[in-house]
């Protein structure tokens, strides 16, 4: 370090003089740490949504009569196999199905058939660890982190009996239960062979929900898109860069509008700020006169400010991002997650994946730094500027 | 709305610009009444407070050129995001060409940080001298920074405000790749001869800074400058992505390739910014600016070595170039 | 040869009221290793003269030169320059940092000037033993008296070797003991070479034993200049 001696007056001063200091970042603590809860809690949504997204397949095909969804017949599947490019076909089987008891729960009923190669690369990492023989043999059903322990509570700690939409039991023993990792996904699913799935929701044998395909070529995807529409009159078309645009933009939307109300605390905190550091430093004067007296410039008094409102800004900034990450990430935000994703459900327990990057950490930075120093540096200039007469008086 | 002003990275970048126009522009008013009264000559009381805002001034600039340099990778990784959202865009190249504003938005970027250089350096020698001898020049310079960050906010508004997500964008490949034949290299080079005088104008550089020829520092860093931008888009950039039909400035700057964009470029523009600095500095006061060809000097050679780098051990692991 | 040479320094202050003059062409010589007492009432200017000496007060017009240095348009960052290199100050409230410890206080005015800890803490243990106040040097600056104070003042003063030390007021605020205690101190500064100057109008000073030259200032001017040799 060039220059110790003023380092080390700069922090005996900082330490000495502490009390000035602790309002302002017990306030910058409260602000930072709210700002990056809520950054940290949406990048993490928006990394697992997009992960989610990454493994789903790249068209879904469905069929529509009067805006709505309906079930489509196996036989379009012919149709699809002559256009050229695709690499997997596969027919999906799923819906809700809501329990008939006084809390009712719905899940996500999911068919699958676990011979063919899965489209969807998350259900074909699942059936790779799956003893695929013995989940066919029988009633067998792989079940979401939720639903697992709604079931536990309601003593299907092995197996569980629908009522079909058709009116009649069906009893399904518990195979496995999905890890936890995609929780926002998956926690409501429930996976089961296909004709079961058909089963449990009241379909023909020959009807599906609707068909997935992958094509490898992403040049192909437009092209491809109108190829598809052309075959069918109620044909509907999803393409999966649509869904990523889609979710991309909605949290966009929730984030930008919470950073616009924050805004208005922002300015509100900025104001604070020039107050508090018009007040203190007025009462520095005399020893700012003093230090001028005694051969400090202008330019040594400002790097000495200057340098305060860093280490305060650091300080402040460092210790609320770790306890934000803290309160997120190990105590899973008690309070904000309700927020976020409403007080009904499972979703109570949902496990947010760490993801901390630069951008988000430079962001929280730009967004607490610009205002601080845009507030302080008239007061700091205006303290700086001390005459050193005002040593004499 | 547009949904392009809800994207969290351009809500922060713009409000930062705001902020900092805002408050640039305080010091510009200042600046106004200091250069309205300013006599050094006198010994009036006006006087010593017209030099006690001039510190005003001062610290301002500083506080926002420093978020000023902040900002300009922030920018770029901001628009790097919005290739999600931007229909075509694979990076940053796509999502800049996605209205006319864009590009002289950046070019304005790289030319206002110059600008903060070269001012932060010329009120450097004003202080340490005794008489304030570039006291006109460095603020009508001053003011000449607010018309152009002035300019730069109305840009930066105009074009987020005039991303259409709907009007697919031509990604890197079409944008900087030879795909109508033509050759896009200045001065009719090719890559070849475009190397011979990037190595050329690489040591010429170094000759001059080393021997502080502030003139032909003028003209030969700039031309140098010129060639290094073309040889990395168009030869090591090459080298980088380890294909050899993907040029692209832009998509160095990304992650897969570990971020090196930012070390090229902030080592060329910083090394350019300061040797221009230094002999702007070097003619107007007939002072030495050794110091800062010096840092030049480092800054040059660490970009043209990580280039160098790139091809040497490209041919040191599979014994051809691309 | 002289260190101080002032020529027709004016100083004026403006108040809403119109101005008022505190100082009226003053002109005068200090020679290298002299000990000058500035005499006068509260009020007749002799304040601000050491103000405009020291480089903390700027001159409405008029030449000082200072150590070969004309300071009266100096910028901040050379006046600040000066003043930390070759002026020191004792002022009459002594100004300590309250917050400081005796050590941490005699070694503010290097701050500025880029030097090691090593050697500030080297030369604040010369500067104390000059000043008799090594025994307090880890104190807290508020736990001193008077007298302390001031000495720890002295050691502040002469913590950069400034050829000049101004003093203002220095005896106003001392019992007789202490105050006898300072002149000495004064003596030893003479001694090895400091020229001095005391704004004053404490009679101690020219019934002391100190070679000394009186300047008289009486509203706003010089009145008398004289030698009191002994």
């Amino acid at each position: 370090m060039q220059n110790r001696l003023f380092l080390n007056y700069l922090l005996i001063s900082l330490l000495k003089e502490r009390s000035r200091h602790i309002g302002v970042v017990l306030l910058s603590l409260l602000l930072i740490f709210l700002l990056s809860s809520v950054l940290f809690i949406s990048t993490s949504i928006q990394t697992t949504i997009q992960n989610a997204i990454k493994s789903e397949p790249d068209f879904v095909i469905q069929r529509v009569k009067g805006g709505l969804m309906v079930p489509l017949p196996l036989s379009w599947i012919d149709d699809i196999e002559d256009i050229r490019g695709i690499s997997t076909i596969q027919p999906r089987v799923w819906g809700r199905y809501t329990t008939a008891s006084s809390e009712p729960e719905t899940m996500l009923i999911v068919g699958i058939d676990p011979l063919d190669p899965q489209s969807n690369r998350a259900f074909s990492k699942i059936m790779n660890q799956t003893d695929i023989k013995s989940f066919l043999d029988g009633n067998n059903m792989i079940v979401g982190s939720d639903i697992a322990k709604w079931m536990d509570m309601h003593y299907a700690k092995k197996s569980y009996r629908f009522l079909s939409l058709g009116g009649e039991f069906i009893s399904v023993n518990r195979f496995a239960t999905l890890p936890k990792s995609s929780n926002l996904i998956s926690g409501d699913m429930v996976i089961v062979p296909l004709e079961l799935a058909q089963k449990i929701l009241n379909y023909d044998t020959q009807n599906v929900t609707d068909i997935i395909l992958n094509v490898p070529n992403h040049a192909e995807w437009s092209n491809l898109k109108s190829k598809l529409e052309e075959l069918h009159y109620d044909i509907r078309v999803v393409s999966k860069q649509d869904s990523i645009k889609a979710y991309k933009q909605m949290f966009d939307y929730k984030g930008g509008f919470f950073l616009a109300l924050f805004m208005i605390v922002l300015l509100a905190f900025a104001m604070i700020l020039y107050q508090r550091y018009t007040q203190v430093l007025s009462t520095e004067k005399k020893q700012i006169g003093i230090l001028r007296a005694l051969g400090w410039s202008v330019q040594d008094v400002l790097r000495l400010k200057m340098y305060e409102t860093v280490i305060v800004i650091i300080f402040s900034y460092i210790l609320a991002v770790t306890l934000a990450y803290i309160y997120v990430f190990i105590a899973h935000a008690p309070l904000l997650q309700q927020i976020f994703l409403g007080t009904d459900g499972y979703s109570g327990n949902t496990e947010w994946i760490p993801v901390i990057n630069l951008p988000t950490l430079m962001s929280i930075l730009l967004l607490y730094a610009v205002p601080y120093f845009s507030a302080v540096i008239i007061p700091v200039w205006r303290i700086a500027v001390t005459d050193p007469k005002e040593a004499m008086l | 709305m547009n949904t392009i002003l809800l994207n969290r990275g351009v809500i922060v970048y713009l409000s930062s610009e705001i902020v900092l126009w805002g408050i640039f522009a305080i010091a510009f008013v200042v600046m106004i009444s200091i250069l309205y009264g300013w006599d050094f000559d006198k010994y009036t009381q006006k006087q010593y407070i017209l030099q006690k805002r001039a510190w005003l001034t001062v610290t301002i600039l500083s506080f926002v050129s420093i978020f000023k340099f902040l900002l300009l990778p922030y920018f770029v990784y901001t628009i790097d995001t919005l290739k999600d959202i931007v229909p075509g865009a694979m990076c940053a190249a796509g999502v800049i060409s996605a209205n006319s504003y864009g590009l002289k938005l950046l070019l304005l970027k790289i030319l206002i940080l110059f600008g903060f250089t070269l001012w932060i350096i010329l009120n450097r020698y004003d202080l340490n001298a005794k008489n304030y001898p570039l006291f006109k020049i460095k603020s009508w310079f001053f003011i000449l920074l607010f018309v152009a960050l002035t300019v730069e906010l109305w840009l930066d508004i105009k074009y987020f405000l005039h991303i259409d997500i709907n009007i697919p964008v031509s990604c890197c490949s079409a944008l900087f790749g030879q795909l109508e034949g033509a050759n896009p290299l200045p001065f009719g080079l090719n890559t070849n001869t475009m190397l011979l005088l990037f190595y050329i104008l690489y040591m010429l550089s170094m000759l001059l800074l080393f021997s502080s020829e502030a003139w032909l520092i003028l003209i030969v860093i700039p031309l140098f400058g010129v060639i290094s931008y073309y040889s990395v888009v168009y030869f090591f950039g090459t080298y980088i992505y380890e294909l050899p039909t993907h040029k692209c400035p832009f998509c160095m700057l990304q992650k897969d390739y570990y971020y090196i964009g930012y070390l090229i470029w902030s080592s060329l523009f910083g090394a350019v910014y300061l040797s221009l600095s230094g002999a702007i500095l070097q003619l107007l006061t007939k002072s030495n600016s050794k110091n800062l060809y010096q840092w030049s000097m480092k800054l040059f050679t660490l970009f043209v070595a990580v280039c160098s780098l790139y091809i040497i051990t490209y041919y040191i692991r599979s014994g051809v170039l691309l | 040869m002289n260190i101080i040479e002032l020529e027709k320094i004016n100083k004026e202050y403006y108040t809403k009221d119109g101005s008022f003059t505190a100082l009226k062409d003053i002109t005068f010589c200090i020679q290298e290793g002299e000990c000058v007492i500035l005499r006068g009432i509260s009020g007749s200017g002799k304040t601000t003269l050491l103000s405009i000496l020291a480089g903390l007060d700027r001159p409405t017009s008029g030449k000082i030169t200072v150590d070969g240095e004309d300071i009266a348009k100096l910028p901040d960052i050379h006046l600040s320059h000066f003043r930390g290199h070759h002026i020191g100050m004792v002022f009459q409230h002594y100004n300590l940092l309250e917050h400081l410890s005796v050590t941490e206080n005699i070694i503010t005015p290097l701050i500025p000037m880029k030097i090691t800890p090593q050697e500030a803490y080297k030369r604040a243990k010369e500067k104390m033993e000059i000043a008799n106040i090594s025994h307090k040097a880890d104190m807290d600056t508020n736990r001193l008296s008077g007298g302390e104070k001031q000495r720890v003042a002295i050691a502040r003063a002469l913590i950069a070797d400034p050829k000049i030390i101004l003093c203002d007021e220095p005896t106003a605020n001392l019992d007789r003991a202490n105050a006898k205690r300072f002149t000495d101190i004064i003596k030893k500064l003479i001694d090895i070479g400091k020229t001095v100057v005391i704004a004053t109008h404490d009679p101690l000073f020219w019934e002391s034993d100190l070679d000394i030259r009186i300047i008289d200032i009486e509203d706003a001017k010089i009145v008398a200049d004289s030698k009191v040799e002994v």
